[in-house]
């Protein structure tokens, strides 16, 4: 009897020390939360792009040729935001301007960039992991009206396997995306074959404007 | 056989030219270029009035060489192929142009269709000549919203806009036992001007260019002056690298864009460099009218051409597959430019 009280109080005491060593996953806490409560359903997160940086859609995979634009956003409705470990569903909505393009010969301006079948579904998973999907209707892309010398080039992206991911970071509250893979669907040759997006976002913040963090 | 001599890329009209690196007539060695001859052959003579002669031959043939423009040196880099391309002519040099720019193309491969008749292309079909986007900025609007510049085309000088060897012709029905009186050589000829060059078209479900075309046709017993087509009723070949959209019985069938290269110039003018490699073009919609002008009393062999090709045919049955195809492409925004752009590139 003695010896199964000592091995009870040694197994509650492993058990003890296990559970103050994992993650903050405190009881009833939720996948978004904002100053210490759980993001409301129904309420909208958003973020600008990080200070000083540009949404690139480059030709290459960490390139520096490609398209640059010094304004975007990202915001986002939130449909479930369930008690942690777990996932957080999202209609996501993104936005880019103010571009130009560098390094493509024959390229003169940007006429327009359109993302299209917006909004995005989207999750946000507790180890950070956020990925934006599309349908077959309505697939994630993006329409590119650009200016050349033999005249206004359309070109219209698709994202590879119809998904993007990005990764959430608690430390600044941010998103980011990092060469997001994007092939030609439509357009004339002169259309790149491949686009690679990359973007930065924070502070993700709710609508009262309260820092987002993801648990 | 007299259509050996058809296979030179002269066209009718113009002056015949030893071809490259063959003996000249005296036979003393070759001929490396066009030249004139004024020496004689055998030995030296002398007597005064030759003397006089060679005296006034040599002085007349120095100021004319002295009085001819120097010849300009052959474009290299993007724009190789570009010497030919009508860079004095008038339409090019109007100052209203937006843009003007060079083309040279070259298809090494491919086939033509009429009726039942395949054809393949055995030798290279060189197209070349001059562009400009006019004022008035004509443009075609694609599905996909892409407004392209439409140009205008002006043809190459001395006759060389459509570059072609004669393709032998078997006659359906008749073994083809004595070339050219058991089959036809057709060389294909020019039956207008070029139009609605749209280099962005590569890539997209529309013609690139239109190509006015009319087949010359050579037989012992056709005459000089048999063809299918005319100037006022041409063979229109209007190819895409895309996919065709043909009437029946013809089906879809899809070209190939090949690989697209644009390269700034190299010394920094605003010319552009564009080139297109392994390209193959298609179209599958064109009529092809009847045989004209054939028979030794010129008329009299028509219908039986007609007969034997099955002419006119329809648009529908007839296809053309320009393949293997290597196209180079200058376009800028000046004459000035353009033209500095090139020589600077032969240097």
């Amino acid at each position: 009897m003695r010896s199964r009280i000592t091995a009870a109080a040694i197994a509650g005491t492993a058990l003890a020390a296990i559970l103050g060593a994992a993650p903050a996953y405190a009881d009833d806490v939720a996948v978004l939360t904002a100053d210490g409560a759980a993001v409301a359903v129904g309420d909208t997160i958003a973020a600008p792009l990080a200070t000083g940086t540009n949404a690139a859609f480059a030709t290459t995979a960490g390139g520096t040729s490609g398209m640059f634009c010094a304004a975007s956003s990202i915001s986002s409705l939130v449909n479930d935001n369930p008690v942690s470990p777990g996932s957080a569903s999202l209609s996501s909505t993104l936005t880019l301007g103010t571009c130009t393009v560098t390094g493509i010969t024959g390229v003169t301006g940007v006429n327009s960039v359109t993302v299209n079948n917006l909004p995005y579904a989207t999750t946000t998973a507790s180890d950070g992991t956020v990925t934006v999907a599309g349908t077959d209707a309505a697939p994630i892309s993006a329409t590119l009206v650009l200016k050349t010398l033999l005249g206004s080039v359309t070109c219209v992206f698709v994202a590879n396997n119809n998904a993007i991911s990005a990764v959430a970071d608690n430390t600044d509250n941010s998103i980011t995306f990092t060469d997001q893979q994007f092939n030609k669907s439509t357009g004339p040759a002169a259309c790149v074959a491949n686009g690679f997006f990359t973007a930065k976002y924070t502070p993700v913040t709710t609508s009262a404007g309260s820092a987002v963090s993801v648990n | 056989m007299a259509f050996a001599m058809i296979s030179m890329v002269y066209e009718a009209g113009s002056q015949y030219h030893p071809p490259l690196n063959s003996p000249d007539r005296c036979g003393n060695g070759r001929v490396d270029a066009p030249t004139i001859i004024i020496k004689e052959c055998g030995a030296m003579v002398a007597s005064p009035f030759k003397r006089a002669l060679i005296t006034l031959m040599a002085t007349t043939t120095a100021l004319v060489v002295a009085a001819a423009p120097a010849q300009a040196a052959e474009p290299g880099g993007a724009y190789t192929g570009l010497g030919d391309c009508p860079l004095t002519s008038t339409v090019m040099k109007d100052a209203t142009n937006l843009q003007v720019g060079c083309v040279y193309s070259v298809t090494n491969g491919g086939s033509v269709t009429i009726g039942d008749n395949v054809v393949p292309f055995e030798d290279p079909i060189t197209v070349q000549f001059g562009v400009y986007w006019p004022a008035s900025a004509p443009v075609r609007t694609f599905p996909d919203g892409t407004e392209a510049n439409v140009y205008s085309t002006v043809p190459a000088a001395n006759g060389k806009t459509l570059i072609a060897e004669p393709l032998e012709v078997e006659i359906p029905g008749i073994e083809n036992i004595i070339p050219g009186v058991t089959s036809v050589f057709a060389k294909v000829e020019l039956a207008g001007d070029i139009t609605d060059f749209v280099p962005l078209a590569t890539g997209e479900n529309t013609p690139v260019f239109v190509l006015p075309v009319k087949l010359h046709l050579y037989n012992a017993f056709f005459g000089g002056s048999c063809y299918i087509g005319s100037n006022s009723n041409p063979i229109k070949f209007s190819p895409t690298t895309g996919t065709t959209s043909p009437p029946a019985p013809n089906t879809p069938v899809t070209g190939d864009s090949g690989e697209l290269s644009i390269v700034a110039d190299p010394n920094g003018y605003q010319t552009l460099g564009v080139g297109f490699s392994g390209a193959t073009l298609v179209d599958n919609a064109y009529a092809v009218p009847k045989a004209n002008g054939c028979g030794l009393i010129p008329g009299t062999l028509d219908a039986l051409i007609n007969l034997a090709f099955g002419l006119p045919s329809a648009a529908g049955k007839n296809a053309v597959e320009f393949g293997d195809n290597d196209t180079t492409f200058a376009i800028s925004p000046s004459l000035d430019d353009l033209q500095q752009a090139l020589a600077a590139s032969a240097n």
